[in-house]
């Protein structure tokens, strides 16, 4: 997404309109940012209210360069106040959203669909906004029951995707309404012209949940076809930037059929074409790991830890000690866990402390089991 | 033909002047010029 709708036109005309700021969420440096204003995951779009240095909105996940356009109009608006009605209480909503209030912010979007009716410009956003809202609250009834009411009216575009991506993962499991979200994923992955990380993330979901409710038919056909998706974007992908953000989905779907060879020899082009990158090493390290090819497996970790930083380069230490475990070299694997832990705690307070636990339960383990 | 090659080079000239990784600097630079921050987060992986 960074590669293609960040440089597009539409927004590029924002220019004079706004300041602008990239945030790589990895960085120590960005860590009390982060913690001030994020909550769920990457990416994330922020508009900021600079003189109360406010998050006026919060827009998870990704989006079209149209949808930006439109949420930067949004934020804009909500600074500069004078919002009447529905769009009134979307800017309320966005506003609790921005302050980390998901159950708030649940509550005013759904007074903004009802005020705005079936014809309000912003409705499609403002169910997405809610689905997100009810389930970063861990609404999941009201979360499931928004999705199972408006995905099947909404247009099969981008938003239906995301809209189906949250109902899926509030469904329970058994219930009408997860087998509704089921047959409408397989419709969402079908359609054409959504952003490849939506369409791919809707696979890897609805493949997910066929294989947790036991359904192996259908978690493998799908995730056969996922990975046949991914392989036709990569092909089609015009530069070895956006190939890679491609390549971390496809080994999720190689690994998830068990077939890592699979996703092998694109890691590799992915290593050759973008040495500076920690990802290729790092993945072409899972891949040789789950073919029990520990040695090429801890290279590849090594090739990683000297491009890596902040929290994931603490990660890789995990993996390699966990590499070094299963090739029987239980010293080895201790020295790569006490070296992450001490790479851990250089960290700034707080981001690196569930890895480090981690790192330091495994170094407790270490030659205690068989 | 040459009209294309025009509007290529002069859209690939053209990008957004992101501010990287300094939080202080670009709110300093929205405050002065009296404009709302918009800030795109995301991870290497």
């Amino acid at each position: 997404m960074r590669a293609n709708v960040l440089n597009d036109a539409a927004l590029v005309k924002q220019a004079g309109q706004f300041a602008w700021l990239s945030v790589d969420s990895d960085k120590p440096v960005n860590a009390a940012f982060v913690d001030k204003f994020a909550t769920g995951g990457v990416p994330l779009f922020v508009v900021i209210d600079p003189e109360k240095e406010q998050a006026v909105l919060n827009w998870y996940g990704t989006a079209t360069a149209p949808q930006l356009v439109n949420l930067l109009a949004d934020g804009k608006s909500a600074i500069g106040g004078g919002a009447a009605g529905a769009d009134a209480l979307l800017a309320r909503g966005d506003a609790m959203n921005g302050q980390k209030k998901p159950a708030e912010a649940a509550a005013w979007y759904e007074q903004a669909l009802q005020a705005g009716g079936p014809s309000w410009a912003h409705r499609t956003r403002t169910i997405e906004s809610l689905v997100m809202a009810y389930e970063f609250s861990q609404n999941l009834a009201k979360c499931i029951e928004t999705a199972a009411r408006e995905a099947p009216g909404m247009r099969r575009d981008r938003s239906f995707v995301n809209t189906v991506y949250f109902g899926l993962d509030c469904a329970q499991p058994g219930t009408p309404e997860l087998k509704q979200m089921e047959t409408l994923a397989e419709e969402g992955v079908k359609i054409p012209g959504v952003l490849g990380d939506d369409t791919s993330g809707l696979y890897q979901n609805l493949a997910g949940i066929y294989r947790r409710d036991k359904d192996e038919e259908a978690a493998t056909r799908t995730a056969t076809a996922w990975l046949a998706y991914l392989q036709q974007q990569i092909a089609k992908a015009p530069n070895a930037e956006a190939r890679m953000g491609y390549d971390l989905h496809l080994v999720s779907a190689a690994t998830f059929l068990k077939k890592p060879e699979l996703a092998l020899p694109e890691i590799e082009r992915a290593e050759r074409e973008l040495p500076g990158d920690y990802n290729p090493p790092k993945l072409a390290a899972s891949l040789y790991g789950q073919m029990g090819r520990y040695e090429e497996a801890v290279a590849e970790c090594d090739r990683a830890l000297a491009k890596a930083y902040g929290v994931p380069k603490a990660g890789i230490y995990l993996t390699k000690g966990r590499l070094l475990e299963k090739k029987k070299d239980p010293e080895a694997a201790r020295k790569a866990y006490e070296d992450g832990i001490a790479f851990g705690r250089t960290l700034p307070e707080g981001t690196g402390k569930s890895v480090v636990a981690a790192l330091e339960k495994a170094l407790a383990a270490v030659g205690k089991t068989p | 033909m040459i009209f294309k090659l025009v509007l290529f080079f002069a859209s690939a000239s053209v990008s957004l002047p992101w501010v990287e990784d300094n939080y202080a600097q670009a709110l300093a630079a929205a405050k002065a010029r009296h404009m709302p921050l918009f800030v795109e987060v995301w991870a290497p992986w």
